[in-house]
């Protein structure tokens, strides 16, 4: 009979129909999601075009005008940092937000998209009794969407954390990543008259001394937690590692026979690996936070040194000169096994693996100068980041692996320097005196 | 009665004879002038004679004394230069020790570029310091490595490592306890020239010792 098999075949037919059509509706919106505004696989291929224009404040005084306009300036500078972004410059804008309003239906975005921006970033100021109420918007001009909405409260001295979580919603919404606004930067600054460790956040602001020994201060590492710094110190006139807790203020000495140094910190435990000499040669070991040894990782003749962690916690890439000169090698923490990644140069030292887990950043000498490279995992597609600049050394990856900060003698003192991942942008971070040296990224 | 008056004569005149002559002493016979000048005289010359011999004797006496206290000082004097002599002599080895002790903590042994092998100037004075080593066996040492300025800091304090490591087995291989010595890095970071150039990196390359 032909009515039953018909009816079966319509049935089907219409659920695929129907799971076709539910498919076309929700895949675009998510595929919008992550395409339509930063490719996180070459984020600096074309900087997007954002205004933001002052803050609409209220009351209309002159003591609220002079704070939106230093939040407005402290959003700008923020988001610039990313290197995602082309800022737009106010003088260009048509419209007011005093006047437009900050919602997306009070907005005129044609005066936007006029002037070229794509991404528009409205921000309310409202001063009651000293407290920061504080509303900001980001907007897709050309479609008019509203793309990420918040409201915040704070006082006065919240004004950089409320811009800063903002700016984090915002990269995640951007890049489906998390935003690093709240990581910092350690580094060892000798202005003091000794080398000395010192942190600031990611943007160098709001300097802190860590050390105060008065002795010489190496090769800081955060933990991921940023709990505990571990670092080479001399204080028992000796290279020594001491791992100490940020909070508590209080650590342990490693101080084993010979050196004890080049620490770095397991991307998701309190483990840390680091290069010892007790055995008479510079071997690498793996050791727990208090700085017990857990087991012993290299073991040849060379001097093996500067272990960098893999984002997955199982690999390392180190410097090892047992070929004859210094060359960066990756070694798996279970099996052991080792493979050779650089065979350019007589020097390669200083390696940092990307938190995205694709790249590693090292420091290369070719006749006399030190430059800053980034190759594949499997030593392929090696790129030179920076040239003709004096020395470069010391990289070390943004928590997105999209930057890369590191030390820079270009203008005669070795100073903190932030490029992005492909080498452009590249800006000095702090201005101290003396010189600086050894910077390192915490999450 | 004449024995009895016999007897009382003798005695009276040995009475009389003892008087007499007790009497005689103290009277001077009387003399003439001239015996009494010629006595007077010949007392003189008695007297000086005596005081010649006297003054002879002295001199004799004198003289031997002199030679005495001549000998004494000649012999103090060589006791002396012989002591000075052995001063100086543990004067001079003292400053030959010094010296030596001093080459040993201020003559440093250096490297070329990014090696920690030896140079030939520097096995030299090795050998040198190995065997002040050897002739002082109550001394321990700690030998520091040091780089130059160039490079990573951190793998310069490895480098640095190995300049002392190398430094101490070669001391060891020449007899010296190992246990004597010590070693310890600085890396980059304590130069003796601060400055950058090809001069001053040559000069902090180096191994230099110290007595604990």
């Amino acid at each position: 009979m032909m009515r039953a098999p018909d009816l079966k075949v319509k049935y089907v037919l219409s659920i695929i129909l129907s799971l076709i059509l539910v498919s076309v509706c929700v895949l675009p919106a998510k595929a919008q999601r992550v395409i339509d505004y930063i490719d996180i696989s070459n984020p600096f291929l074309r900087k997007i075009p954002i205004a933001i224009p002052v803050f609409r404040y209220m009351p209309e005084t002159q003591p609220t005008e002079k704070i939106a306009r230093e939040m407005t300036g402290l959003l700008s500078e923020t988001l610039e940092f990313t290197g995602f972004f082309k800022m737009l410059n106010k003088k260009a804008f048509l419209d007011n937000l005093q006047k437009t309003g900050i919602s997306g239906s009070s907005l005129n975005f044609q005066n936007w998209t006029a002037i070229g921006a794509e991404l528009l970033i409205t921000g309310g100021l409202q001063i009651q009794n000293k407290l920061l109420i504080v509303e900001l918007r980001l907007f897709d001009t050309f479609s008019g969407r509203l793309l990420v909405g918040k409201k915040y409260k704070g006082w006065n001295n919240d004004m950089r954390k409320i811009i800063r979580r903002f700016c984090n919603e915002i990269i995640e919404r951007l890049t489906g990543n998390k935003g690093f606004f709240n990581s910092e930067i350690v580094f060892v600054s000798n202005h003091t008259g000794n080398k000395e460790i010192f942190i600031c956040d990611f943007d160098g602001h709001n300097v802190k001394q860590i050390t105060k020994n008065r002795s010489i201060n190496l090769s800081p590492s955060w933990s991921y937690d940023k709990e505990w710094l571990a670092y080479t110190s001399y204080t028992k006139n000796k290279p020594d590692l001491y791992i100490r807790n940020m909070g508590k203020k209080r650590g342990v000495y490693v101080s084993f026979k010979g050196h004890n140094i080049t620490p770095s910190w397991h991307p998701s435990r309190l483990e840390l690996a680091a290069a010892l000499s007790k055995v008479g040669n510079s071997e690498i070991y793996l050791l727990t936070g208090s700085g017990k040894i857990i087991k012993r990782l290299t073991f040849d003749w060379g001097i093996d040194v500067f272990p960098t962690w893999s984002p997955d916690g199982k690999k390392i890439a180190f410097v090892s000169n047992r070929s004859g000169n210094a060359h960066i090698y990756i070694q798996e923490i279970e099996s052991g096994d080792v493979k050779r990644l650089t065979y350019e140069g007589n020097y390669n030292v200083s390696p940092s693996w990307s938190p995205k887990g694709d790249r590693i950043a090292f420091c290369g000498r070719t006749n006399d100068r030190f430059d800053i490279f980034v190759m594949n995992t499997d030593g392929s597609r090696k790129m030179q980041l920076t040239r003709n600049t004096k020395n470069n050394e010391s990289p070390s990856w943004s928590p997105d692996g999209n930057l890369i900060v590191f030390s820079s003698t270009r203008n005669g003192k070795s100073r903190i320097y932030v490029m992005t991942s492909y080498g452009t942008d590249q800006r000095q971070l702090l201005s101290l005196p003396g010189e600086q040296f050894e910077p390192s990224w915490s999450r | 009665m004449t024995r009895k008056r016999i007897f009382f004569c003798i005695a009276l005149v040995s009475i009389m004879a003892i008087f007499v002559l007790s009497g005689c002493r103290s009277q001077p016979a009387v003399k003439t002038p001239s015996a009494i000048a010629e006595q007077e005289a010949a007392e003189r010359a008695k007297i000086e004679a005596e005081k010649r011999i006297r003054a002879e004797e002295a001199q004799r006496r004198k003289q031997a004394a002199e030679i005495q206290r001549k000998k004494q000082i000649e012999e103090q004097r060589r006791r002396i230069a012989r002591e000075e002599a052995a001063r100086r002599a543990a004067e001079r080895r003292e400053h030959e020790d010094r010296e030596a002790r001093e080459r040993f903590v201020g003559t440093d042994i250096y490297f070329d570029y990014n090696e920690s092998t030896l140079r030939w100037d520097s096995q030299e004075e090795l050998k040198i310091k190995a065997e002040w080593m050897r002739t002082h066996p109550d001394v321990e040492i700690v030998i520091e490595g040091h780089c130059d300025e160039r490079g990573s800091a951190p793998y310069n304090i490895a480098l640095g490592e190995r300049r002392a490591e190398t430094a101490k087995n070669f001391i060891v291989d020449l007899g010296v306890e190992a246990e004597r010595i010590g070693t310890v890095s600085f890396g980059e970071e304590r130069p003796v020239d601060p400055r950058s150039s090809e001069e001053a990196w040559s000069k902090n390359r180096r191994a230099h010792f110290v007595i604990k």
